[in-house]
């Protein structure tokens, strides 16, 4: 009976106490003790350690209530716990003051202290879900709030409000700041994510202002789409009010094609044949044409060993090449991407008959390796995890490792990749050995000795969120001048797509055959991709929801091709035979201080930030100063000595020029400017010498748009 | 026979609402009375299971320490108020009165040892100080300095001359016991240094640690002559019975481990439950031990080997 009565008493007392794993920790989280500044950083502060945003609450419940004899708290007079006497500034604290004694945290941590200071409940809850509402919302005016709020589900049925206790942020102050109280405040128009982050879990609100379109205006300007991708954007504009500026000219859109697809520029002839042609599908017949040229497998080929970090200083000086080949190959068949990345992780054998296994020869760290592979192929940071849980992110220090046991016995040679019939990784913190599992908490099943195939089996399976989406990101980002997410390699659970379901949409397409020039055809034939740079007074300050063409500087290996297809003199690289094009040159430790100083990716680490790849103010001062440009302009065989040899005339040699450089003829005003100079001047020679200069120097030279 | 305790009225405490985490326990030297410290109390029980009376009136807002005067008529405890101060608190035990306070500091103190004669006691403190006092006049006769994180264990030595001490900084520090010069410091742990135990000879000295290691030294020389392995977690306590030559360990994991202490060999693992375990006690005398878990739910005793 009396222990009946007992039971009772416990249950009861259970039941009313707060929980450290889900009442107590996320309020501390919530108050600032486990972030990297105070005790969550890597060595702790003064001598409490934390775990990170509270990502191993076991490890933390020790720390606080065992570790030193468990100083930290008081069980018999629990207010006078350290730990409520140093948050609340009682007793002196570096952190400061973290709450007030008045607060509900105070008030449930004391709660918790009163009842023994449980790990967890009778009921032993964990969290499930979360949820924020409103999932979206549009306000009427500027200045305006929005209220957030955060339910957190728990496996035991019951449910959290979370929202005073969850942490914030907003993708684009600019567009919407958000309170640590989930109060979100309307500062411009435009829309952004805001991401709410509660016990390692996110959601993800959009909150937003229209811009001042025309809804009619815009109705008549968001035709009924044909493409799927211009039926998600268009969706878009008219939500937000987003007037779309109208489609780009035949010479923009010629010049952009060339240069997205193909990384060079149209010649004189192609786009005087492509601006005289009246083919009414013209544009549709040449992206389908350029996709068949050789030169879009140079171009796209060397977008990725910029993704895969392929150097001859790691792989060999002979293999870079071999491998660039064996991409060509692949990209020019169409080959199935979910098998170019299958024969990249999972090739054994020599490098040179099997190419493809440099991809493994980059680097001989298994971390390393998983880490290469988690950005290039995943677009996904994993980097955090091999330390903590990433904060930000659903990695966990676990997953880490389990993803880079499938690297482990992956050994590089001299020539190749050799497998060893053993070798695992341990969990730094457990000791014990980690078997390789997948970030989605798929379980492995390890077919062999081989664990690889089953990694490629994961990632390219219908339903992977990871490797079609990131592809497909990558590829939208280099076409569109901005990815659906940014940047792009941080597809994170905390980094919410501008347009989540066109991404879906994408990447569902791009899944159906992994076929990247399909891919690049269904993106450059839709009307966002053709639309003009030109931003009218509505959409000027859209960066994000493609109402307009954004601009993007040239590529390293672009820009140099470029300018010798412009000036009509070929640019030495290295050893290599003159003649060769930078979107040839696939080792990016062949000699060019052209390229260097364009900006090309060194393939030590990502370069994938928004415009890596240009040279920025180096190259624009060398650009106007340098030997770069004035050393081609006038030299011997170039463009301009082949026209003044033909003693062509000022006319036709001002419009080969512009056609050459910027793939249209010049308008009136710069034909009559430039033709006046040639004739006032003493020298028509340097006035020619100014114009190819002038542009070369322009901005819409240099960029893509 | 097995001696099975579970002291829930012990442990129970109604003023906390709630169950009080043991930080220590000690067996007096005839190992008929069991001193269990936890919260700000410490009780006095008999290791056959009666109840030994109320609690000592200890004025320590939490006690994390006690110690027993060789000749069992006096018990140190020591602790205090976090980051507010420290002391220790001499009780004579048959008339259960406060002798003394002495020991005092700035932090909690967390370990205490009598010296073998019993007129002196040195106090381990969070402060990263040792106070070596005179048990009798109360005087503070020596500060022994030079650990630079919180001094968590301390063990004077059976011949008197030497006082170990273990400190969260991960070192051990072997001090001169008559003028508290520094002999030698001991910086192999991986982790912070729970627990230090003199062999009753003083040649030998083990030591505990978060690294979940126990190290076996030579403390004349400073030479550690062996790495026991074998403890999952966090070894948090540390007691040896001589004559059976064991090494008796509580653990993070909340297990007790019996090991060699020559072969370093864990002869019995017993588990415990999911709270730390950070008290351990051996009385040679009855061949018996006792451990209690950080969750304050169990206390239990039992014959060494069984």
């Amino acid at each position: 009976m009396k222990l009946a009565w007992l039971a009772l008493a416990v249950g009861a007392l259970a039941a009313e106490t707060p929980d450290f794993a889900t009442r107590v920790q996320p309020r501390l989280v919530k108050a600032g003790c486990f972030s990297g500044a105070c005790h969550g950083a890597g060595s702790g502060q003064n001598g409490f350690k934390l775990s990170l945003l509270g990502y191993d609450a076991e490890a933390d419940y020790r720390a606080i209530v065992y570790q030193f004899r468990g100083r930290r708290v008081n069980l018999v007079r629990p207010e006078d716990s350290l730990l409520l006497k140093k948050a609340t500034f009682e007793l002196a604290h570096g952190g400061g003051k973290r709450f007030p004694a008045d607060s509900e945290t105070y008030r449930t941590a004391l709660e918790w202290l009163r009842g023994g200071a449980p790990y967890e409940s009778a009921g032993r809850r964990r969290i499930t879900a979360l949820k924020i509402t409103p999932a979206a919302s549009s306000a009427a005016r500027k200045g305006e709030r929005v209220a957030l709020r955060l339910t957190a589900a728990f496996s035991d049925g019951s449910q959290d409000d979370a929202t005073a206790y969850a942490l914030y942020w907003s993708n684009d102050d600019a567009i919407a700041k958000v309170d640590e109280t989930g109060i979100a405040t309307v500062n411009g128009a435009g829309e952004t994510a805001v991401t709410a982050r509660y016990m390692g879990l996110f959601a993800t609100a959009r909150v937003g202002l229209p811009f001042a379109g025309d809804p009619g205006q815009i109705e008549r300007a968001t035709p009924t789409a044909a493409s799927f991708i211009d039926g998600r954007i268009n969706h878009n504009l008219r939500r937000l009010r987003l007037l779309p500026s109208p489609q780009c000219t035949d010479s923009e859109f010629l010049r952009r094609a060339h240069l997205d697809i193909l990384g060079t520029l149209p010649t004189v002839e192609e786009a005087r044949a492509f601006l005289e042609s009246r083919e009414p599908d013209k544009r549709r017949s040449m992206v389908t044409a350029l996709l068949e040229r050789p030169e879009y497998a140079d171009y796209w080929s060397l977008w990725l060993l910029d993704l895969f970090r392929l150097q001859s200083k790691n792989i060999g000086e002979r293999h870079v090449p071999l491998f660039a080949g064996w991409l060509k190959d692949q990209l020019r068949a169409d080959a199935s991407f979910a098998q170019i990345a299958r024969a990249m992780l999972t090739s054994t054998g020599d490098a040179v008959r099997t190419p493809a296994l440099n991809f493994l020869r980059a680097n001989d760290n298994p971390k390393l390796l998983g880490e290469l592979a988690t950005e290039s192929l995943m677009g996904s940071r994993s980097r955090c995890a091999q330390c903590h849980d990433h904060p930000f992110d659903s990695w966990t220090q676990t997953q880490y490792h389990q993803f880079v046991s499938f690297f482990v016995r992956v050994n590089r040679t001299e020539d190749g990749i050799k497998l060893a019939d053993h070798g695992e990784i341990e969990h730094p913190k457990t000791g014990k050995r980690v078997e390789p599992g997948f970030p989605d908490g798929k379980r492995a099943v390890i077919g062999g000795e081989d664990r690889r195939p089953a990694l490629a089996d994961w990632l390219v399976e219908p339903g992977n969120r990871y490797f079609a989406r990131s592809i497909a990101n990558r590829v939208w980002a280099r076409l569109m001048g901005r990815g659906l997410i940014e940047p792009v390699d941080d597809l994170s659970a905390s980094n919410a797509p501008t347009n989540p379901e066109l991404l879906a949409d994408l990447a569902d397409f791009f899944q159906r055959g992994y076929s990247l020039k399909s891919l690049i055809r269904e993106i450059a034939n839709s009307a966002a991709y053709q639309r003009s740079a030109q931003a009218n007074p509505v959409n000027a300050p859209d960066d994000r929801f493609y109402s307009r063409a954004l601009a993007a500087p040239l590529g390293a290996y672009a820009l140099a091709d470029a300018i010798s297809q412009a000036t009509g003199v070929p640019e030495p690289f290295g050893k290599l035979p003159l003649g060769v094009r930078a979107i040839q040159v696939a080792d990016s430790n062949v000699e060019s201080y052209l390229l260097d100083v364009c900006g090309r990716c060194p393939r030590e680490a990502s370069c994938d930030l928004p415009n890596a790849g240009a040279g920025g103010v180096r190259q624009m001062l060398h650009f106007m100063n340098g030997p770069a440009i004035q050393a081609k302009i006038a030299a011997a065989g170039g463009r301009l000595d082949r026209l003044r040899s033909q003693k062509a005339a000022p006319e036709a040699m001002v419009e080969e020029f512009y056609l050459a450089a910027l793939s249209r003829p010049p308008s009136g005003p710069e034909n009559d400017y430039w033709l006046s100079r040639i004739a006032a001047g003493k020298d028509p020679g340097a006035a020619m010498e100014d114009l190819i200069w002038g542009l070369l120097n322009s901005r819409a030279f240099v960029f893509n748009r | 026979m097995l001696l099975l305790l579970i002291l829930a009225g012990l442990l129970a405490m109604p003023a906390a609402g709630g169950d009080i985490p043991v930080t220590a326990l000690r067996f007096s030297p005839d190992g008929r009375i069991l001193a269990v410290a936890g919260g700000d109390r410490v009780r006095l029980l008999s290791p056959r299971g009666n109840l030994g009376g109320p609690a000592l009136p200890s004025r320590l807002a939490q006690v994390f320490a006690v110690a027993w005067s060789p000749d069992g008529k006096w018990l140190a405890a020591g602790g205090g108020r976090a980051a507010v101060m420290g002391a220790v608190e001499l009780w004579d035990v048959e008339s259960r009165s406060l002798v003394r306070t002495v020991a005092k500091s700035g932090d909690l103190v967390y370990a205490v040892a009598f010296s073998p004669d019993g007129r002196r006691l040195v106090a381990a403190s969070a402060d990263a100080g040792l106070r070596v006092v005179d048990a009798v006049g109360g005087e503070t006769r020596l500060a022994l300095a030079g650990h630079v994180g919180p001094v968590l264990s301390v063990a004077w030595s059976g011949d008197g001359r030497s006082i170990a001490s273990g400190s969260a900084d991960r070192s051990i520090r072997i001090w001169n016991a008559d003028d508290g010069k520094l002999q030698r410091a001991l910086t192999n742990h991986a982790g912070a240094v729970e627990a230090v135990v003199f062999s009753p000879d003083s040649q030998t000295l083990y030591s505990a640690s978060s690294d979940a290691t126990v190290r076996v030294w030579t403390p004349s020389t400073g030479r550690m002559k062996r790495i026991l392995r074998g403890y999952e977690q966090g070894v948090l306590a540390l007691d040896y019975a001589p004559a059976r030559q064991l090494l008796v360990a509580g653990c993070a994991d909340g297990a007790v481990r019996l090991a060699n202490a020559e072969t370093g060999q864990i002869v019995e693992t017993i588990p415990a439950g999911a709270a730390w375990l950070q008290a351990v006690a051996v009385s040679a005398d009855l061949d018996t031990m006792a451990w209690a878990d950080a969750s304050g739910r169990h206390l239990r005793v039992r014959r060494l080997l069984q």
